[in-house]
Formats: structure tokens, sequence, C-alpha cells
């Protein structure tokens, strides 16, 4: 008897690795699957948030990216590739076919993400703060989506160049070549909505 | 002016660094999740290889069955109509 069949009232989680976990998911212990679910659902979340602006889109990805890992797991094999990296691809995909099917882009909630974060602050520097990350947002929204992946996966995820990379599948270097350039042209496109305040529909051209 | 645009992206890279924070997902949406993926009841829970081939194979069994029965029963059908031709009186 494994451990999942015991009764629930005695079943103690196992601290397991993402590769024993993986293994016993595969085998079809949906209960460790379970447990990588618990590990990384609040991150995939929060990636697929800031991609589309909405509670409620963000949650029907979210579920759609653990059912297709859910699905697919037994074909996942350890090809060196983190499962954080193979979720995060996931999610991506889906996020990229969520775009293709909403014709207008929808803006992100601003007021949702930024004014909860400053309970506590005085009403203007909330106002001046909020004003300051919403034309962050809006600059970051008109990227392509690799490179809204890169900034995301590296602000938002807190994922090293290295991770990144395997992610995106590309190589370190270019991953930091990438950020690079991608930073200064956001950079400059927040310099120039701050000076001009420029038209939600004109589009950036990046280098 | 390179010192300058170094600071520039530093604190640019700063700004970045505050503004954008993790959001969390709703408890109840994690909780309600968590449910319909491992719940064995759901009836979105995913089949192992070893129940699929069965169900392939007894899907497989199943129709073969269902020619054999049904060839069988046309050939009785047939037989008791010709019997039943053969023995009729004129």
């Amino acid at each position: 008897m494994s451990w999942c069949t015991l009764p629930l009232l005695v079943r103690i989680v196992p601290d397991f690795s993402d590769e024993k976990a993986l293994k016993l998911a595969a085998q079809g212990d949906q209960e460790a699957f379970g447990v990588l679910y618990e590990r990384y659902v609040s991150r995939i979340y929060s990636y697929i948030y800031y991609r589309t602006g909405n509670q409620h889109d963000a949650e029907d990805l979210t579920a759609r990216v653990f059912f297709r890992a859910l699905r697919h797991v037994e074909n996942y094999t350890d090809r060196g590739l983190p499962l954080s990296a193979w979720l995060y691809r996931i999610a991506h995909n889906l996020v990229a076919n969520w775009h293709r099917d909403n014709s207008r882009r929808k803006e992100v909630p601003l007021d949702e993400i930024i004014l909860v974060r400053h309970g506590g602050d005085h009403p203007e520097v909330v106002l001046i703060e909020s004003e300051e990350k919403e034309n962050l947002l809006k600059v970051i929204r008109r990227l392509p989506p690799d490179r809204q992946q890169l900034i995301l996966l590296k602000f938002v995820e807190h994922l090293s160049n290295a991770a990144i990379g395997q992610v995106m599948g590309r190589s370190e270097g270019a991953v930091k070549s990438l950020y690079h350039r991608t930073l200064l042209s956001l950079r400059d496109d927040f310099n120039l909505i701050l000076m001009s305040k420029p038209n939600d529909g004109e589009e950036f051209g990046y280098k | 002016m390179e010192n300058a645009q170094v600071s520039d992206f530093d604190a640019f890279e700063q700004l970045m660094v505050s503004s954008l924070q993790p959001v969390d997902p709703r408890p109840e949406f994690v909780r309600g999740l968590h449910k319909r993926l491992i719940d064995p009841m759901s009836p979105t829970v995913r089949f192992t290889r070893k129940i699929s081939t069965q169900f392939i194979l007894l899907v497989i069994a199943t129709l073969l069955s269902g020619v054999i029965f049904f060839l069988t029963a046309s050939r009785v059908i047939i037989s008791l109509i010709r019997e039943f031709k053969i023995t009729k009186p004129r």
C-alpha cells in the first residue's frame, strides 16, 4: 500500500523532491501530483496573471496548465529540464493561444495589482506610485510575447538567467543579452510615456 | 555620460523590482483546483496507461463479440427462413 492510499486522517504528506513526485505522478499517483501542484500553483498563477491582466482568465488558464501537465505527466521525461520550466512553457503556450483567440488585447487591471500593495501608504503617495507602475505595466504589455515572458520570469518569478534560458529554450548568454536590450527599450519607452503620454494604441519599435 | 546611463539603468531595474511583485491566487481557487485535479471521483481524472490499455482491449473484444454474434444470429435466421420455406405445405 502506498502512502497515498492511507486514510486521510493519518496521511502525512511527504517532502518529495520534484523528481520523486514526478516519478510517482507518472505512475498515476495523483496525490504526488497534488504535491507538485501545491508547490507551483502560485508561481504559475502569478505569471499568467501578469500576462493576461485579469483574475478570471488567469484562474482559467492556470487550471488548464495543470490539467495539461496531469494529462502529459506520463510522457514527461527528465531531459535536464526542471519541472518549473516545463510548466512555464505550457503556461506560455496557453497564454499565446489565449492572446490569439482574443482579438482585442485586454488591459491589465492595474488598480487591482497595484493598490493592493500599498494599503498603509498615504493616498497621494499611492496615487503617484500607482501612476508610475501603471505606466510601467503599460510599456511591458507592449513588448513582444517572448520579452514579456523574460521580464516576468526575471522580476516576478525571480528566476536566474540560466533558468530563464531553460524555459525559453535559449542560452544563458542570449537571455542576458535580450534582457539588457529589453530593459533599455523599456526604460526609453517608460521615459517617453512619462514625457509625452502617448495614445494607448501607439506602438513602439524594439531593437 | 556612460556612468549616468548605467546609474539610470540600475534605477530603472530597481523600479522594476519594486513594481513587479508576485500576485497570489485566491485560496478558494487553489483548494478547488486541487480537489478537481486529485479527486478520484472527478470526471476529469486521468486514466493510467495500464487502465487505458485494458479499456482499449475491452472495446476491441466487445466489437469482435458483437460482429460474431451478428453473423451467427443472421445465419440462424437465414437457416430458419429456409427451413420454414422447405417445410411449408403447398
